[in-house]
């Protein structure tokens, strides 16, 4: 069959389109069209049906259907090409928004750094900052190591500002609390308060831990990607029970370390991860 | 549905007429003060005025939050931030700026575009009409009052500097048990570093808006 390949604005992007046989997929489609053009990889290539006049997201491709499956009856074999920009795989991704922070604030645990803001180096430490900085590096070692042996990811890649963005919001959080709780005048809370809230912050980790492993089990080996619903344990009672033990975890070292920072950072996370709940909600019913 | 179309069309035109009113006492008073006493005066002439008109634009956020304009936030919010910054956290913490030669320069240039802009819309809101006078204005003297807005705003702030750092006003300082610490001189000079984005940003939107606001006169010609 001959698929012809447009712009958005319907200029063609491979000149006399591309010759394919009755059973290529989407994925040969790209593969071609990188082949034609050299330089559109088709991971920066998102292809998508002409729109029908009222509707309003496109349907998108998706890499491993039959083109003959795709195109509804009679038509015209054309595609739309958006240009993604460069691509970056997610766990890259997810390396550097968990790398930054686990040295920054080794950095200021360890750094004496406060003297550049003219304030005097830490005459005492308390165990609450000790343990802090263990558990905060503990906890981004966790999300790296989850990020490569852990995770199973759905989409291959996702756009290169993204790297820059999201490390600006890992980063900066990072800097703002490890810079309080580091502080030369750092109050500490009471012993009990500490424990409880250390407490907390481990037990739902070993939860979170826990919930990805079921969702990684949740995925196809042969990577058929598509959304399914988790079962068994919390997610028996909580849509997505990962996100509720990360937001726990979270409260659990503010209630050990009791900063403004720490606190503004768990509210912000909170309301992201909502967002990302409510959509994966949506998608599941 | 009409009924909610003609009301906020009523709010609108009103609110754009009221601040408008405001502005015009403002430049009226800067005016009058330069020519009886002087710009050490400036300040106190028009306070009240300028306070009241400039707050009052914090609805505007909420107009374009809501749909009733179609004025992105991400265009309202600076442009109102530096504003109130300026009105509040500068010249009504620190007297010592209200002196400045910088305030007569801040005012005129404000009241002046202020008036243009809340004209036009009160002209479209009330009467329907978009003299093509009043747009050409609005989209054109951007050019010359930007600049010296935004250099006034920066020149008092500079001025305010000195007396942010020593009188410690607004500070919070560290051991407490929130542990959070807020030091005014340093957010200062972040506001005075945001500027050097932040302006080059608002003048080219203002020019893209310009271009389309042209280009929108020149079909409908």
């Amino acid at each position: 069959m001959l698929v012809t390949v447009t712009s958005r604005s319907r200029k063609e992007v491979v000149k006399g389109g591309i010759q394919l046989s009755e059973n290529a997929t989407v994925k040969d489609l790209k593969a071609s069209i990188h082949k034609r053009t050299g330089n559109l990889y088709p991971e920066r290539q998102r292809l998508s049906l002409p729109l029908i006049s009222g509707q309003t997201p496109p349907t998108v491709l998706d890499g491993d259907k039959r083109l003959c499956d795709v195109f509804p009856e009679g038509s015209n074999h054309i595609v739309i090409l958006k240009y993604l920009g460069p691509q970056v795989k997610y766990s890259t991704l997810f390396f550097f928004e968990y790398v930054g922070p686990l040295f920054i604030y080794a950095m200021f645990y360890f750094l004496p750094l406060y003297k550049f803001v003219g304030l005097p180096e830490k005459q005492v430490i308390y165990p609450v900052q000790t343990y802090a900085t263990i558990y905060w590096c503990f906890y981004y070692f966790k999300r790296i190591m989850e990020t490569f042996f852990v995770h199973k990811f759905s989409h291959a890649t996702s756009p290169l500002s993204f790297v820059f963005r999201n490390c600006c919001y890992y980063w900066s959080f990072a800097i703002f609390i490890a810079y309080f709780v580091n502080h030369p005048y750092y109050t500490p809370v009471g012993e009990t308060q500490m424990y409880i809230g250390f407490g907390l912050g481990i037990i739902c980790q070993l939860a979170n831990f826990y919930c990805h492993n079921i969702l990684k089990n949740l995925r196809d080996p042969k990577g058929q990607g598509g959304y399914q619903i988790p079962r068994g344990f919390l997610f028996n009672y909580i849509t997505c029970a990962n996100y509720t033990t990360e937001i726990y975890q979270g409260l659990g070292f503010n209630i050990a370390t009791q900063t403004v920072a720490g606190y503004s950072f768990l509210v912000v996370a909170t309301y992201i991860m909502s967002h990302w709940a409510a959509f994966r909600c949506l998608v599941q019913k | 549905m009409a009924g909610l179309a003609i009301l906020k069309r009523i709010y609108l035109a009103v609110y754009n007429w009221v601040v408008f009113a405001g502005w015009l006492q403002v430049l009226y008073w800067a005016v009058q003060t330069l020519r009886t006493s002087g710009y050490e005066a400036v300040y106190a002439a028009v306070e009240r005025p300028l306070q009241f008109a400039q707050t009052a634009a914090i609805l505007e956020i909420f107009h374009g939050m809501f749909g009733l304009v179609r004025s992105p936030v991400s265009a309202t919010l600076p442009q109102i931030g530096s504003r109130i910054y300026v009105t509040w956290a500068i010249l009504w913490s620190f007297p010592e700026t209200r002196t400045s030669p910088i305030v007569s320069s801040l005012v005129l240039s404000w009241s002046i575009t202020e008036l243009i802009r809340y004209s036009f819309f009160g002209m479209r809101e009330a009467f329907g009409i978009t003299p093509s006078f009043l747009q050409w204005l609005r989209y054109s003297t951007f050019y010359i009052l930007y600049p010296t807005g935004i250099s006034s705003e920066v020149g008092l702030i500079l001025t305010a500097l000195p007396y942010v750092k020593v009188s410690e006003k607004y500070c919070l300082r560290m051991p407490n048990r929130l542990n959070i610490a807020f030091d005014n001189y340093f957010a200062t000079l972040f506001t005075l570093a945001s500027y050097i984005p932040g302006s080059p940003y608002m003048y080219t939107y203002m020019i893209g808006q310009r271009a389309k606001a042209l280009a929108k006169a020149k079909k409908s010609a």
